[in-house]
């Protein structure tokens, strides 16, 4: 903390500090009567300490025609002077420069901790030239296309191709997930990761601007314009707090000129105490940095909230809603049943052919279904998808439909009945009449049940929605011990009842894995996205990013915004609470200025020393990750 | 377009909220923030990022003595 100064600085507050003591010694003890040594002696702590504070607050009051809060110190040190009030005078300078101090030491402290990320954030690149040489440029300078190297330790500095044979990377920063990466040729690095392994080579795939880290740092930058109710609430507070404080505390002064027969001595004191407590800073320092803690502890867990607002209604929330496919369960579907009125190899491959233009996850698994029985996809023509129902083409001359029940019915005039097994089932046409089906079932994920029950425990109700139909739907629900559900939801239904559920249950959220939900996302009090940082659909359309697709941050992420919200809180009844006590003891003639002093800036000391504690909500020990990477590098 | 700069040399957060406000009337949006030290800018697709950058110095500068605004890499 005391590193901000330099030598002369800390020789200027040392000395201050001494003689204020001496000084106060002096009067309450000795009762030393020699009004011009004191004086003589308090000038010569005051006037170093005084002088540049005095330079600002002028300067501020001439340029810019408005009173700061240096200003206002150096009134109320000019009272002391004027109630021959020499400690005080110097406790007003000196714990002024303290709380400066430690408030500069906090912001540090937040700055490091929360923007690790951006310290990870590398402030150059090695450019690869043509002749081989390398040059260091800013990243901002690199073009996609070009070749970049990064040593050993260094961070990756722009999201590029790997050219070397293979890479270990550290992408804890962006993932939340200790463990190491390893990277093979021709995969994609991405930028924020840091190269444990010997030198690679990269190709840039992206420019600075739209590159991971560049991406990720301006998530969290725009997080601070989302501002929570009680955040949004100091800024204005602290607008019109300090001149109505400095208001009264000039009529305060006033009152022997109207009131005859009040010492003026005593008034002067009273309005001192308000001048001293006038500034906003614990509050509008304490409650933003809080919050502020609370995001980086979660980002600690590749969880990004964007916005103190979203914390906010992640601590209020009622009501979670789940995406089913991909969310709840892993989205890897298997083909488990083939049925087929005549040829099944054919039904597999018209399938196939279709299915391979599609990038729906019932599609991916139809492909590596029939990748697995050596089959090839054949050419199609004139191919047609109705999202979410099916799609249609030309394959060796036969028209060949696919997809739900619904579609082939209303596509074809048939009369398939509907038939619920436990998993998800595809119907195939050819020429006009029903060929066969496919089933397909996907698993749960492993930690979705026990998310659950926590969710539950922290009274937050659970509830799926699902365009999956009815038998699929409950069976994985009562796997999962789940009690609403709601399936055979298209987007625009999904959409629809999403709103219903939200009017009824208040603040309600929304888990989903990006592109499909985005409406529904949008459209949540809170809305969630699972997935890697990679998809800039979901991260967009979500308030929440969860980047490792781990289910189990959600109720850490939901325990962790509770506590920063009561933190926050604690710390607005805390500053205000004990200003409002100050002032009226004040006003009343009951404080002096000690006590306003320690109104100023020990309840800003306070109020930040409780605000850091949510910096350490969340503990990720990183040391361990560092060992395995070099095991793994040796091996 | 959103210009992203480093801004250093400010006081406490009280200062910054009101150098914020400057920003945001004289650029339309503007979000300064404290604890990151950082001052993004809402500018027109064409703008010259540089030329916003310079800008924004001038009014700090007017604002108060110390204030640095770069861009930020």
């Amino acid at each position: 903390m005391l590193s901000q100064l330099n030598l002369r600085q800390k020789f200027e507050l040392g000395y201050a500090l001494v003689l204020m003591l001496i000084l106060i010694y002096l009067r309450y003890v000795t009762s030393f009567e020699a009004p011009l040594i004191l004086l003589m002696l308090t000038l010569s702590a005051y006037l170093p300490l005084a002088l540049p504070l005095l330079r600002v607050a002028f300067k501020t009051l001439w340029q810019r025609h408005r009173l700061n809060e240096q200003f206002l110190m150096m009134l109320a040190t000019v009272g002391a002077f004027g109630l021959e009030d020499y400690p005080e005078a110097l406790a007003v300078l000196i714990f002024y420069r303290i709380g400066e101090l430690f408030e500069g030491y906090a912001q540090g402290r937040a700055h490091t901790e929360i923007t690790a990320l951006i310290r990870l954030k590398p402030s150059f690149a090695r450019l690869l030239k043509d002749d081989g040489s390398e040059e260091l440029v800013k990243p901002r300078k690199v073009r996609i296309g070009q070749l970049i190297r990064v040593q050993a330790g260094e961070g990756i500095p722009l999201d590029g191709i790997l050219q070397s044979k293979q890479a270990v990377l550290d992408c804890s920063a962006l993932t939340g997930e200790s463990a190491p990466v390893l990277v093979k040729e021709g995969e994609e690095v991405l930028s924020g990761s840091i190269n444990t392994s010997s030198l690679i080579e990269l190709k840039v795939s992206t420019d600075y601007k739209n590159s991971s880290i560049t991406r990720l740092i301006n998530l969290i930058e725009d997080a601070a314009a989302n501002k929570s109710k009680p955040e949004a609430l100091i800024s204005r507070f602290a607008g019109w707090y300090t001149p109505l404080v400095v208001g009264v505390a000039l009529l305060l002064a006033l009152v022997p000129l109207c009131v005859p027969g009040q010492s003026a001595a005593d008034w002067i004191s009273r309005s001192l105490v308000f001048l001293i407590v006038s500034c906003p800073c614990a509050l509008v320092l304490s409650v933003p940095l809080s919050f502020f803690g609370g995001l980086g502890a979660l980002s600690k867990l590749g969880v990004m909230v964007k916005g103190s607002v979203y914390l906010e209604r992640l601590a209020k929330l009622k009501l979670m809603c789940f995406d089913k496919t991909g969310t709840l369960t892993s989205g890897r579907f298997r083909v488990t049943k083939v049925e087929a009125l005549e040829d099944e190899h054919r039904l597999v491959k018209c399938l196939y052919a279709l299915e391979a233009h599609s990038s729906h996850p019932l599609a991916q698994a139809v492909c590596a279904y029939a990748k697995a029985q050596g089959l090839e996809p054949v050419p199609v023509e004139d191919l047609e998808e109705s999202a979410g129902y099916g799609l249609c083409a030309r394959i060796e001359g036969q028209q060949v439909y696919a997809g739900r029940r619904e579609y082939l019915n209303a596509s074809l005039n048939l009369r398939l009945e509907p038939e619920d097994g436990e998993g998800t089932l595809i119907y195939v046409a050819c020429n006009g009449a029903y060929a066969g089906r496919l089933c397909l079932s996907d698993e749960p994920k492993e930690e979705a049940k026990e998310m659950l029950s926590k969710l539950a425990g922290l009274e937050v109700r659970s509830c799926m929605i699902t365009g999956d139909k009815k038998m699929p739907a409950l069976h994985a629900a009562e796997e999962l011990g789940l009690a609403e559900v709601l399936y055979e939801q298209l987007p625009e239904d999904k959409l629809l009842n999403f709103k219903r559920l939200k009017a009824d249950r208040g603040l309600t959220g929304f888990v989903g894995d990006g592109i499909n939900d985005a409406p529904v996302l949008a459209s949540a009090d809170v809305g969630i996205a699972m997935g890697q940082f990679g998809s800039q659909a979901a991260c967009e359309a979500a308030d929440v990013v969860i980047m490792n697709d781990d289910l189990s941050k959600i109720p850490v992420s939901i325990e962790v915004s509770r506590r920063t919200y009561h933190l926050a809180l604690e710390n607005v009844y805390l500053s205000l609470g004990v200003k409002f006590i100050i002032l009226l003891l004040g006003a009343l003639g009951l404080a002096n200025i000690w006590l306003a002093i320690f109104g100023d800036v020990g309840v800003l000391v306070l109020a930040v020393l409780n605000a850091m504690r949510s910096l350490g909500f969340v503990r990720v020990s990183r040391a361990k990750s560092t060992e395995q990477t070099f095991t793994e590098a040796r091996a | 377009m959103k210009i992203r700069c480093e801004i250093k040399g400010l006081d406490c957060p009280h200062c910054a909220a009101k150098l914020e406000q400057i920003y945001q009337q004289e650029f339309g949006g503007a979000s300064l923030n404290f604890s990151l030290s950082s001052l993004v800018l809402d500018a027109s697709e064409d703008a010259d990022e540089d030329e916003v950058v310079e800008r924004a110095q001038r009014l700090a500068d007017s604002f108060e003595e110390g204030i640095t605004v770069e861009l930020r890499d």
